[in-house]
């Protein structure tokens, strides 16, 4: 059969999910903590294409390389800084980091550039670590997440907005004694004692991931890490530049005019391959009803 | 096959509630005492497409499996219990709370709160004990619910006296040439954990389901001092701030008009696939 036909058909299914992923952007705009997701598209494997003729004397002819079709291979976020917005609630936090990773060739720091993100002589992409709350499900699992939008419930448990316990540096869950009002945190992410002003020892636990590629959604504001490929989460360290913002919310990070811009590219791409497709058929058409007639 | 009509769908009716919660605050912007709320979003991921190790191409940085998500929804609500401005009336039995602090009063029988200061005293028409006693008066709020004492009783004064508040809520209450008495005080509970509390009608709030008073107030709230002071002759305005209240609401819109533009991108979507074979 015409093997256009089925690359058409994967192209209309490939966009079908950039212009999804276009819509799951614009839609978290108000999001918190949201980070943009950009589909990253591939072609299939290539494959040789040769020539075959009905006569066994002739050699057969190598045409080149094909590739027959394409699909949506990931969905990549955008683990950069959302802006910060003003709550003035106590019990709402926003995190920002840049993290220095050294070159292990040169001991020199990594220059990321604005998407955190670099890219180094041989190719090899090294992504910038980014600094998470670490929260702990219903389920008991560790869960990381930028969404700083905190309450406090009735026994004093600090919880994320769905219900998560926000877990200090030693990984147990934060109760707070006195009232949300006495509820005071530095930059450091230190809790600071009401009366005396000075820092206490329970602190916020920033968890540092150094691959954040490998964290996964779970579609609740939370990040789960795969730790298959060698990712590893460690709590924020002294040298790490991470600050917290205790009043502010971080907001999403999707660039309206970006993800609409996607999105009527990946229809206009839909659309042509529809196009393609009915090329294909009138083909077909042709081959069918007009030099097949008797 | 139409993942970006649900999502633009879902989120749809979240911005709608979004903007219900905005112009609920408002139309409250002249309430005294209201607390203007936030509506917060989540997105929503339901389905992880699975790929397997056919998959796994170099160059590839995330794990395996695409996200498809589905929207985003409102996930809660929050009170900003800040300060609302002052004004003067000069009534006498007008209070406004300055601080983070709830008057406790009655309404059908349950106790509530409320930062409505607008007081006023009405006859007692409840039976008395004993018919030989003074005639009272009780202090009610602006929508009629009895103001409680540190005891839980209603406040009362005795008909025809003079009464003014200080501004721990003490009741001073003068007959004829007589010297002032302090007559029971206004329960005035600190507000320690405001997500315990739940919005009722008529400016009021309740406790949430579970919930003690003990866990919102700190333990015995009702006869302890509050921190809050009082202010008379004053009435707390909303603390709806409506130049944010008019910008989220532009947010709001833009974005639901940006999701009805997926939605009707999606469906011009099924409508090609629908129409390849014209």
């Amino acid at each position: 059969m015409l093997r256009g036909l089925y690359t058409a058909a994967a192209g209309m299914i490939t966009e079908q999910r950039r212009h999804d992923t276009a819509t799951q952007n614009i839609v978290n705009m108000n999001t918190t903590g949201y980070k943009q997701v950009n589909s990253v598209n591939r072609s299939f494997p290539e494959m040789l294409i040769t020539l075959t003729s009905g006569d066994a004397n002739l050699p057969t002819k190598r045409l080149g390389r094909l590739n027959s079709g394409v699909f949506a291979e990931e969905s990549l976020s955008m683990n950069v800084q959302g802006a910060l917005m003003e709550t003035k609630r106590n019990s709402d936090f926003a995190v920002s980091s840049n993290i220095n990773v050294d070159d292990p060739q040169t001991f020199e720091p990594i220059p990321f550039d604005a998407s955190g993100k670099f890219v180094g002589a041989d190719g090899t992409v090294i992504y910038q670590p980014q600094a998470y709350f670490t929260v702990r499900d219903a389920g008991g699992n560790t869960r990381y997440t930028r969404d700083g939008h905190f309450e406090v419930n009735g026994t004093g448990q600090l919880l994320t907005s769905t219900g998560s316990q926000v877990m200090d540096m030693d990984g147990q869950p934060i109760v707070l004694t006195g009232s949300v009002e006495q509820f005071k945190v530095d930059e450091a992410g230190r809790l600071v004692n009401a009366v005396t002003g000075a820092p206490t020892d329970v602190r916020l636990g920033i968890s540092i991931i150094d691959q954040p590629n490998q964290l996964v959604r779970q579609g609740d504001g939370n990040y789960s890490l795969n730790e298959e490929n060698g990712a590893t989460a460690r709590m924020m360290g002294a040298a790490d530049v991470v600050q917290i913002h205790q009043g502010y919310l971080e907001g999403s990070n999707v660039d309206a005019s970006q993800a609409t811009v996607d999105m009527n590219a990946a229809f206009r791409a839909y659309e042509a391959n529809q196009k393609v497709i009915q090329f294909y058929d009138r083909s077909l058409d042709k081959a069918v009803n007009e030099v097949g007639r008797v | 096959m139409n993942n970006s009509m649900i999502s633009a769908k879902v989120s749809m009716t979240a911005i709608q509630q979004r903007l219900d919660v905005i112009s609920d605050n408002i139309a409250n912007v002249n309430t005294a005492g209201y607390k203007s709320k936030q509506a917060s979003f989540e997105d929503v991921l339901t389905r992880t497409q699975q790929q397997d190790d056919k998959y796994k191409q170099d160059g590839r940085s995330t794990p395996m499996g695409y996200n498809l998500g589905f929207g985003a929804r409102l996930v809660n609500l929050t009170r900003d219990m800040s300060q609302g401005s002052m004004m003067e009336t000069g009534n006498p039995t007008d209070l406004a709370i300055e601080g983070n602090a709830l008057f406790a009063v009655q309404s059908n029988g349950q106790k509530v709160w409320t930062r409505q200061g607008a007081f006023h005293f009405v006859p007692d028409m409840r039976p008395k004990a004993n018919p030989n006693d003074p005639d009272l008066m009780v202090l009610v709020n602006g929508d009629g619910h009895l103001a409680l004492n540190r005891q839980g009783e209603p406040v009362t004064a005795p008909k025809d006296s003079t009464v003014a508040f200080d501004e721990k809520g003490n009741l001073l209450v003068r007959q004829g040439n007589g010297n002032a008495v302090i007559r029971g005080q206004l329960q005035m509970v600190d507000i320690e954990r405001p997500e315990g509390l739940v919005q009722l009608g008529e400016n009021l709030f309740g406790l949430d389901a579970g919930v003690t008073e003990d866990d919102v107030f700190g333990a015995n709230a009702a006869t302890r001092e509050s921190q809050a002071s009082i202010r008379t002759g004053f009435l707390e305005q909303s603390n709806v701030d409506m130049t944010q209240e008019m910008a989220l609401l532009m947010q709001g819109q833009r974005t639901y008009q940006l999701a009805a533009r997926a939605l009707t991108s999606s469906d011009s979507m099924a409508g090609l696939a629908n129409n390849m074979r014209a």
